[in-house]
């Protein structure tokens, strides 16, 4: 479930547009803090499942 | 790189993504599938910074430090045991940030046709529900809600003020 979450993140991609492009003063910080969380969710979410995933690996 | 080749490399990203969850699905290949969606994920967003018109580098390059700093620590030091809260936070994030990318797209102002103004409405709603869901989700796994059914009358009546804002929530008790 880890992983479809972080895959999710793929708004990231309109946060980077948003705050990249900047077409107006809102949609530059709206896009920053999109960005920011966006950026979380998708960092956060592959090293958690990463680390979960380490778990059940079996040690050989 | 012409809007072709960028659609090209989101379309690879989309198949590894695809790919990556079926990977996800199976112990012998759920590391690599991972790996397939993290690698699908920095195609994405290596071809949407080669899009004609990007100027705030500095805006671009702070948000995704501050978020990958953010994401990184908190990824790796909380303990096990609060991971399905933790991925129910990041859940929140990811919704809050389409909200914002939602009002962004409106606040620009440019005309939109139906389709994309339905589409910006609608991705702004499931953000918004995906925030709300996912931060009740977080207070009932950090055990800061009570896990209780509760039901939602409009009109509750006031309540005394020895009662915790928990309690408060729920209605007509």
């Amino acid at each position: 479930m880890s992983g479809s979450n972080a895959i999710s993140g793929i708004t990231i991609v309109g946060a980077l547009l948003a705050a990249g492009l900047m077409q107006s003063e809102w949609a530059t910080w709206l896009g920053l803090a999109a960005l920011v969380f966006a950026t979380v969710n998708v960092v956060g979410g592959f090293l958690v499942t990463h680390r979960m995933l380490a778990m059940f690996r079996k040690d050989k | 790189m012409n809007a072709a080749v960028i659609n090209l490399a989101y379309l690879v990203a989309s198949v590894l993504f695809i790919l990556g969850l079926k990977g996800l699905a199976h112990p012998r290949t759920a590391v690599r599938g991972n790996l397939m969606g993290a690698l699908g994920m920095l195609i994405a967003i290596v071809a949407t910074l080669t899009a004609q018109g990007i100027v705030g580098w500095a805006w671009v390059a702070g948000g995704v430090a501050a978020g990958a700093a953010i994401g990184a620590v908190l990824a790796i030091r909380i303990e096990m045991t609060a991971m399905p809260q933790l991925v129910a936070l990041f859940n929140g994030f990811g919704g809050i940030a389409s909200v914002f990318v939602a009002g962004a797209a409106l606040h620009i102002g440019e005309t939109m046709d139906l389709q994309a103004s339905i589409a910006t409405a609608a991705s702004g709603l499931i953000g918004a529900v995906t925030f709300w869901g996912s931060l009740v989700a977080f207070g009932k796994l950090q055990d800061l809600i009570s896990g209780a059914r509760r039901s939602c009358r409009v009109g509750m009546r006031s309540t005394s003020p020895s009662r915790s804002p928990v309690s408060a929530w729920r209605s007509g008790s």
